[in-house]
């Protein structure tokens, strides 16, 4: 349910919402997760794959 | 069972949620490597959130993020249930997150995340102001307990049209998920009034 009687630009009179833009911009910006985590641990997933080649338990990935 | 419908012939194409998962990790053991790195681009902030709200400083959350990848890789044929795959996720973050033992004694908001999240040229003495609320909200939200930390973490991740997926990976009843998410802000809500100057405080 909207719950904005003149619209939402930006202000929210609610206290739910705006604790719950709050936390929003705590999780989504505040603490969002590093730029470049993803693909640093992708190269690391490539390294130990060419690393353990010869071990039965990793698979043999291919592209 | 997913159901290839892209054009790229990649049988996750299309999917969402648990389907996505599931889709992406039978193909990784059949050795697809672009579907183990679908798997992290797609989980790597669940993993990362659930570090951080297990108490972890940045330095070691990255360090647990790599370190449940790689126990993933070696344990790819472990994973019972392929759907379940976000649960098996947050089990083993907690598990690494507890291992690593370095809580985050001071974990608190730099001046430099700060200033990022003031956005790119405010006024001084806006930056001095939302820096100041950064910093109630982070000590208020770090005084909520790990479940709290997390439940909140997840669902704003998540969206609401997505509890259900929350409720499978930590394992609680769908039916659950938004009452406990209003106790835990309500007591973020008491933490915040708490740590927030009175406003009236030194008028008259």
């Amino acid at each position: 349910m909207n719950r904005c009687v003149h619209g939402c630009a930006g202000l929210f009179t609610d206290p739910d919402l705006s604790l719950a833009a709050e936390l929003r911009r705590l999780v989504l910006d505040l603490d969002r997760m590093p730029d470049g985590l993803v693909e640093r641990v992708q190269t690391t997933l490539d390294g130990a794959h060419g690393a353990h080649h010869d071990v039965a338990d990793p698979p043999i990935f291919r592209y | 069972m997913a159901e290839s419908t892209g054009s790229g012939g990649m049988p996750w194409e299309g999917l969402e949620g648990h389907d996505l998962h599931a889709a992406c990790l039978t193909a990784a053991r059949a050795g697809d490597r672009r579907a183990m790195n679908r798997l992290v681009a797609e989980l790597s902030p669940l993993v990362w959130h659930v570090a951080r709200g297990n108490g972890l400083d940045a330095h070691a959350a990255e360090d647990v993020v790599q370190t449940v990848w790689l126990t993933l890789l070696r344990r790819i044929g472990e994973v019972g249930e392929p759907r379940a795959l976000a649960a098996w996720l947050i089990t083993t973050t907690r598990r690494e997150a507890l291992r690593a033992g370095r809580r985050a004694e001071a974990l608190t908001l730099t001046d430099d995340v700060a200033d990022a999240a003031a956005g790119a040229h405010p006024p001084p003495e806006d930056v001095v102001l939302r820096a100041e609320r950064d910093r109630s909200l982070w000590r208020a939200f770090r005084g909520l307990s790990t479940r709290c930390q997390e439940l909140l973490r997840l669902t704003v991740l998540a969206g609401k049209a997505e509890y259900r997926y929350v409720a499978d990976a930590l394992g609680m009843p769908h039916g659950s998920i938004g009452p406990t998410r209003s106790r835990c802000l309500a007591r973020m809500r008491e933490l915040l009034s708490a740590s927030r100057p009175d406003p009236t405080e030194g008028q008259a």
